[in-house]
């Protein structure tokens, strides 16, 4: 039977990030307070391990190392830094600071283990940087391996718009029917209004893969990264443009021949991706060298229930993710509920539904219990 | 905010608003002005008037003039103002000339901060200087000169405040620690100093009407003083020495609960509000309000010694403002090192700047951060300073607003309120803007409020938000609706609220999505066996697995595994016996694969006989027709049209009786109605006792048609032996449970036969439930054994020797498939029927179970004879009993609905078998069918494994991986990706020996490379726990029998020999020996009552030691303390097996307070210790 168990006041204010470690027997959540907290699951309940100040700004997302190299936090944060944190004879240590990031750190992952320690890092400055960790025995040495810059017309045009409003050439504003046309520019920043996301594909055969959403193009680029050349760009998915994505999730395959990809965007719509790739053939495969195969991606799913909030339209999706086989999507959003989607096979191939959902108010009332 | 969520909600819409969108409507009033100030910045003072300010800087004193177009124009200034700059929202900014120009001060006397004088002294503005000096300017005044000079602090002066209320009055603070008081009447000399321990870096003068002459310094060190200025340096009325953490660099009291700034219009009269509120910056990325509201003005009230809110913005601050008529709102600026904004070598600035980090990584980072090119966005930036941002004082962690344009051209380096919604900045590159307040951001909408992390076991954290629109601080209710908010309870928001709570959100797990299948799948691990070169038993005996833990979940994903494990066994079983020289399943395989028209099966076989070399091949053949059949059947069914029969043969064979009968492929969507089928013969066997026997009697019966000679007396035996288990099945649930305990010790040594089977017993929870759920697939075994040594024994026919020895061989090769005695097994199956009992089925069902159990046995025994005996007639029969059994028993056991079906109908199926397996000998026949069965079933088997890849059953499909996968055409990433994504998952489920266990045995280099290096076993003394350091670099063998610390050696307790490796150690009483010996000692005798005034201290200890209960920690923590060696989790994991046994329930233990239960223990060894070494406690009453 489900269970639930609830982590009260968790932070002071609002919380941002919760990732589970590698086997699930820790969590780690991060919070507007600055500050990180690992909790420890005892007799099926959250107790807070450790907690201290991390940042200086809002902490906004979290990530744990593979177990192999220690117990390894990952932390972004508002102030454009990105930290390696170290459990170190009980202590949780600073290991590394990462200043390269221009604007807002947004997301951080590491890489699936095989690759080394490698850190995928997305900043609101268009930026995606891979760090590799030099000296894995003392973590305090990181170099920038690898970045990609992804152009962002939403962005510029945005820029513009606050020109307008505080430039200080007069521009004649033709249309001065004021109160309409030189009304005050009311847009979100663009971290606001942009979407920042990564994540890797947990698989090897394929090479090094990351899916990453940057700013409000509404496209999801796939980048592979490899030793001998630049990264490049292999696919990008792109279904309704201009709508922006706010999450994106690689599923672990699990050792089917194609991805799934979950994307989340602003416009409330969960969207499932099959993806399809020539893989980063073995030696004694030869066999199969003749046809190559080509990135391509089809869209296999697309749900827009988080986008009706009490009847309204506007609901966002904040975030997907995959369960461990890559079997059960859920989704968040801003109608606060938590969706699950599953697929199901029938005659006419394997078609996703949806699996449940868990709501806030529900959740409430079982708390007052 | 209210408390009644459900009001705001209704509501919200007509109380709240966005100031930004619904308030005032005017055009932007943002207008900029370049190079109001030299390069660096400088400070702001704004006229008493509010439309002008001065802003000066370095060599600079400027007097700008903000047009709002919106006001008339009233040009009664005598400033001539010399440049303009427009706004979009045609706002315009006049600028005076730069009264510093001939004035004759030197740089040194460069303004540190302004302020404008009030009332008499409105057109004098005064500056503070670097050096000391304190300057006063008349704007009025026509000359290029300064009106006056004065100089009496010795360092630089910090700060510069004018009082409120009476405007004569002047106050400074400097960096000597000196605060000076200064009537602007007599401007030579200061009126009074006072002291302070460091230097001042802010300082703020009263605006308290009734007692104005009051002023609060902020200290580079942290403290904040309130002097009473009547009383000098005696009158110090409050001191908070550790206010921040840093410097204080900016202070601002608001008097009134209107939130006058002291920049603003103070009020008159005393209020219920005290002095108000003193807001305090400080380096230490803090922002402190202080509520002085209880203070009075008699000495002994004091303010209070910690904030009332504490705000926490990202970077140091410089400046903190009152907002004026918004109260709570604070607007906060960054002390950030502002770069010259068009000047890109300055670079970015961060908070960052500050963080402390190794130099080796800055060294990295640094240059890494070279590399990279700066262009796009980033460069578009340059030059960004801090944002300004306002501060809601009731949420602390994140401001309100953002204010566009703020970070521009190297950020604010002051600031003012020119209205409460404009604020005017002083840019970093000199340029001097008026930013219109609603052009603002929300920064809480960057802010990701919901996420989601899954883990291994299927437990899935969600971080929820419902977050409100009007939720803090943006509970701005609009002006026009006040009173009727306030009627409706909604109250308006004020300084001396309480702080926001995070109620939008909740962050709980789920547990337990995959529960089930969890469960299933932890236990699958466990007893999954992969290793052994008989891959057809392999296979069968994980079917058995697998149906047997179907019983205790009900899946029925696990129903199809079940399925593919006997198809693929079945599969994989040569019908005839290949060559010795030849791989048995390979070559088959090979075959059925090149060949593609094998898998036409409707095509008679003969006209694709192969060379019929293998022809004679005796009786064993017979078998392979019968798998055909069944194969046959089943596709003949898939495919819509029945398959002719290869030979004429077969035209009196059975398989006009068998053909009758539903197709048996799992992967159609008919499986259900097989099964029904399927299970109704077999409660046609089962149904009644003699139905059963009958069913058993069948090898019987074909004895009697087999040229051997061997005694009809079996037949008797057999259903001889039927009958006692029927009537055993009746008593068996009164079977006495004292037998369990008399077994425990032989079924811990059998358990250590497989590390598999020793690992799923750590999580039984206690001995009894252990030893019952491990004879849930031994006991039964046990029981078809007890009937087959009954045979034999009674018997005495060649039979049970060949028995015993094949029981022999299959024990040697770990399968657990064990001899016992007699008197054991009614012991064990009575165990095993408790733990079914409580799955609720009938016995129907259960004996279903034997049989089926049976066939795996006897198919195993069978499959040795005929390797290594040839044709021995007797083995044959057991095959043809397995083949029979296998496909046929497993499947009815799905349904629990048994359906009549005629007895007429399996005795017609089973008695043609009987005829077919002593008629047909054609061998090339048999192989040709056999290869395109074989083909067919992997074809459908591969389909089958990837819908099981789709839905993520990675352990079937990593199963399948690792035992067939040439015959699934699996490429060697595609079993690599099965076999990995298997271990992974087996990792991150803590299933750590399961892990090993599977890159033990398979024999694949990726998979196993990684227990192949750097696996350590790190030795320690078992005596004083110090390290063994190896000295020598020779390889001697005893080096480890003597501790150079104790300069002892180590000898066994049992033998009283040294030991010279590894070692059992209890961690308690220290005493312990050679593995060897201790696992002999404790096998051989019982456990023994333990006294239960005993229980307490060693149940406590118990806990202490092993106090985890998941089953990887326990093995864990009972390798290092129970060995001398503390080791790799892996490489120990089959020596420490016997302790984990008794670990595991221990640890387990204090869980089960409920029942009744008894606390077995061994003593230690030695003899005068008293000590009990493992002690485990027995459920008494598990029974009932």
């Amino acid at each position: 039977m489900l269970q639930t168990g609830f982590i009260n006041n968790a932070h002071t204010d609002l919380v941002t990030c919760a990732v589970y470690d590698y086997y699930g027997s820790k969590l780690a959540t991060c919070g507007l307070d600055q500050k990180i907290s690992v909790w420890l699951l005892e007799e099926s309940r959250w107790t807070l391990g450790d907690e201290w100040k991390a940042h200086d700004a809002p902490v906004l997302h979290l990530a744990w190392a593979h177990p192999e190299f220690g117990q390894v936090i990952a932390s972004a944060s508002v102030d454009r830094t990105v930290k390696i944190w170290e459990k170190d004879k009980g202590v949780w240590k600073e290991k590394a600071v990462l200043l390269d990031c221009r604007a807002t750190v947004r997301q951080v992952e590491f890489s699936p283990s095989v690759f080394g320690l490698r850190l995928a890092v997305v900043s609101a400055d268009g930026w995606l940087r891979v760090y590799d960790c030099l000296d894995q025995t003392r973590l305090d040495a990181w170099a920038l391996a690898d970045q990609m810059e992804f152009g962002n017309p939403g962005l510029d045009e945005l820029q513009q718009l606050q020109q307008v409003g505080t430039t200080t050439t007069t521009t004649a504003s033709t249309s001065s029917t004021a109160g309409t046309a030189a009304k005050v520019q009311v847009g979100g920043s663009r971290e606001a209004d942009g979407g920042w996301s990564l994540s890797w594909c947990k698989d090897r055969y394929w090479g090094q893969l990351v899916a990453c959403v940057l700013g409000s193009s509404g496209v999801v680029n796939i980048v592979q990264f490899s030793p001998s050349r630049p990264p490049q760009v292999v696919l990008k998915l792109e279904e309704s443009p201009g709508v922006v994505i706010s999450t994106v999730s690689w599923a672990p395959s699990c050792g089917r021949s194609y991805h799934l990809i979950a994307t989340g965007g602003r416009d409330g719509h969960v969207k499932i991706w099959k993806v399809d790739g020539p893989m980063i053939e073995d030696e004694e495969d030869e066999d199969e060298g003749g046809e190559e195969k080509k990135w391509s991606a089809q869209l296999v799913a697309d749900f827009d229930d988080h986008a009706n909030v009490g009847g309204m339209t506007g609901g966002v999706v904040g975030k997907v993710e995959w369960n461990v086989t890559g079997t059960i999507l859920s989704s968040s959003g801003s109608d606060g509920r938590v969706r699950l989607w599953k697929a199901t096979t029938t005659s006419a191939g394997r078609i996703w539904r949806i699996a449940g959902s868990v709501g806030v108010e529900q959740q409430k009332q079982k708390e007052k219990e | 905010m209210s408390g009644n969520p459900n009001l705001i909600i209704n509501t919200s819409a007509d109380f709240f608003y966005d100031p930004r969108t619904q308030g005032y409507q005017g055009p932007s009033q943002a207008v900029r002005l370049q190079r109001a100030c030299t390069n660096g910045g400088g400070a702001i003072s704004k006229s008493p008037d509010g439309a002008r300010c001065v802003v000066t800087g370095k060599e600079s004193l400027k007097i700008l003039r903000i047009v709002d177009p919106s006001q008339t124009n009233d040009l009664e200034d005598t400033i001539q103002y010399k440049t303009s700059a427009f706004g979009g929202g045609s706002s315009r900014i006049e600028a005076s000339r730069n009264f510093w120009d001939g004035s004759g001060l030197k740089i040194d006397s460069s303004s540190t901060c302004v302020a404008w004088c009030r009332e008499e002294y409105k057109s004098k503005i005064l500056t503070s200087a670097r050096n000391g000096e304190l300057i006063m300017w008349d704007i009025n005044k026509s000359g290029s000169k300064y009106e006056r000079k004065s100089k009496d602090h010795i360092r630089s002066i910090h700060a510069l405040s004018i009082s409120p209320v009476v405007s004569n009055y002047c106050i400074t603070g400097s960096s000597d620690g000196d605060l000076r008081v200064w009537d602007l009447r007599e401007f030579q000399k200061s009126i009074m100093r006072v002291r302070h321990p460091t230097g001042i870096r802010t300082i703020v003068f009263s605006p308290v009407v009734w007692s104005p002459l009051q002023a609060v310094v902020g200290l580079e060190n942290g403290s904040i003083h309130r002097w009473d200025l009547k009383m000098g340096q005696r009158g110090s009325l409050d001191r908070i020495m550790v206010a921040h953490s840093a410097s204080v660099t900016s202070l601002d009291w608001c008097s009134t609960s209107s939130a006058t700034s002291s920049s603003g219009v103070p009020t008159s009269e005393p209020t219920g509000n005290g002095y108000g509120w003193i807001v305090s910056g400080g380096l230490d990325r803090c922002v402190n309000v202080w509520d002085l509201t209880s203070v009075t003005n008699s000495k002994s009230s004091h303010m209070p010694h910690k904030p009332i809110y504490t705000l926490h913005p990202s970077f140091q601050v410089r400046r903190v403002l009152w907002r004026p008529s918004h109260e709570c709102e604070i607007a906060v600026i960054s002390n950030g090192e502002f770069s010259s904004g068009s000047n890109p070598d300055m670079g970015p600035s961060a908070g960052a700047s500050a963080s402390i980090q190794s130099n080796q990584a800055r060294a990295i980072v640094r240059t890494s951060s070279m590399r990279s090119s700066p262009k796009g966005p980033a460069s578009n930036d340059g030059g960004m300073g801090d944002t300004a941002e306002i501060w809601d004082v009731r949420r602390g962690w994140i401001a309100k607003w953002h204010v566009n344009g703020s970070a521009a051209e190297g950020g604010s380096t002051d600031v003012a309120f020119g209205g409460p919604n404009t604020l005017w900045t002083q840019h970093g590159s000199g340029m001097f803007s008026q930013l219109d307040l609603r052009d603002t951001t929300k920064p809480v909408e960057a802010i990701p409020r919901v996420s989601l992390t899954s883990d291994a076991s299927g437990s899935l954290t969600f971080v929820t938000s419902s977050a409100n629109r009007w939720e803090i601080p943006y509970d701005d209710i609009r002006p026009d609706v006040l009173k009727l908010a306030n009627r409706s309870g909604i109250k308006q928001k004020g300084i001396g609220d309480p702080i926001l709570q995070n109620t939008s959100q909740i962050t709980g797990s789920l547990d337990g999505l995959e529960d089930d299948n969890l469960q299933t799948f932890v236990q699958l691990a466990k007893t999954y066996v992969i290793e052994g070169d008989d891959r057809q038993k392999i296979c069968s005996s994980n079917a058995q697995v697998k149906w047997l833990h179907k019983r205790i979940a009900f899946e029925a994903g696990h129903l199809e595994a079940a399925q593919i494990w006997t198809l693929v066994g079945a599969s994989l079983t040569n019908v005839i016996p290949d060559p010795p020289s030849r791989p048995p399943p390979k070559n088959n395989m090979m075959h059925s694969v090149s060949a593609p028209a094998v898998v036409s099966y409707n095509l008679p076989a003969d006209s694709r006989t192969s060379p019929g070399s293998r022809s004679a091949r005796g009786s064993e053949k017979a078998t392979s027709v019968y798998s055909h059949q069944l194969y046959a059947r089943s596709l003949s069914r898939a495919s819509g049209h029945r398959r002719p029969t290869p030979s004429s043969s077969n035209n009196t064979s059975p398989h006009h009786g068998l053909t009758s009968l539903p197709p048996m492929t799992p992967m159609t969507g008919k499986l259900p109605a097989y099964l029904g089928r399927r299970e109704s013969i077999d409660s046609g066997d089962n149904g009644f006792s003699s139905r059963r026997s009958s069913v058993y009697r069948r090898p019987s019966a074909s004895y009697g048609a087999s040229p051997s000679s061997s005694s009809l007396k079996h037949v008797g035996e057999g259903a001889l032996d039927d009958s006692d288990s029927s009537s055993s099945s009746g008593a068996e649930v009164n079977n006495s449970k004292d037998s369990v305990f008399d077994d425990e010790e032989s079924d811990i040594r059998k358990t250590h036969v497989s590390p598999a089977i020793a690992v799923s017993r750590i999580s039984h929870p206690s001995p009894l439930s252990r030893v019952a759920g491990q004879n849930q697939w031994k006991g039964n075994e046990d029981e078809e054994q007890d009937e087959e040594n009954d045979d034999d024994e009674d018997s005495a026919s060649p039979r049970s020797t060949d028995s015993e020895g094949s029981n022999g061989v299959s024990k040697s090769r770990s399968q657990s498939v064990t001899l016992h005695t007699s008197a054991s097994f009614t012991a064990r199956s009575s165990n095993s029927r408790l733990s079914v009992s409580s799955s609720q089925q009938k016995p129907l069902v259960r004996q279903d179970s034997h049989s089926s159990i049976r066939t795996v046995v006897a198919s195993g025994d069978s499959f040795y004879r005929g390797d290594h005996n040839g044709g021995n007639s007797l083995k044959v029969e057991e095959t043809i009993k397995d083949l029979r059994n296998v496909p046929v028993q497993q499947r009815k056991e799905n349904s629990s609905v048994p359906l009549e079906m005629t007895k007429g109908q399996t005795d017609e199926e089973n008695l043609p078998s009987k005829t077919v397996v002593w008629t047909q000998r054609h061998a090339n026949l048999v192989e040709e069918e056999e290869r395109r069965m074989r083909s067919i079933v992997w074809d459908a088997a591969h389909q089958k494994l990837e819908e099981m890849a789709d839905n993520g059953d990675v352990q079937m499909c990593a199963m399948l991986a690792i035992l067939v996968p040439k015959e699934l055409s699996l490429k060697k990433h595609q079993r690599l990706m099965f076999i990995e994504s298997y271990i992974e998952r087996l990792t991150r489920l803590q299933l750590f020996t399961c892990a090993s266990y599977i890159r033990k045995h398979v024999p694949v280099e990726d998979i196993q490379k990684p227990s192949l290096v750097e696996t350590v076993i790190y030795t320690a003394c078992g005596r004083c726990k110090k390290a063994f350091i190896s000295t020598s670099k020779s390889s001697i063998t005893g080096e480890y029998s003597y501790c150079t610390n104790c300069r002892i050696s180590i000898t066994c307790s049992i033998c009283r020999l040294p030991v010279r490796g590894l070692m059992f150690q209890c961690s308690v009483c220290s005493h312990g020996g050679h593995q060897l010996c201790y696992r002999r000692y404790y096998m051989a005798r019982p456990m023994m009552d333990v006294a239960s005034d005993a229980l307490t201290d060693l149940t406590s200890h118990s806990n202490q030691a092993r106090g985890s209960t998941s089953a990887s920690e326990v093995s864990r923590s009972t390798a290092s303390t129970a060995s001398t060696a503390g080791t790799d989790d892996e490489s120990t994991s089959t020596t420490s097996t016997s302790v984990q046994d008794t670990s595991s329930e221990t640890g387990v233990e204090p869980s089960e307070p409920t029942s009744r239960s008894r606390l077995l223990g061994h003593p230690c060894v030695v003899p005068l210790c008293g000590h009990h070494c493992w002690i485990a406690k027995i459920e008494e009453n598990k029974e009932t």
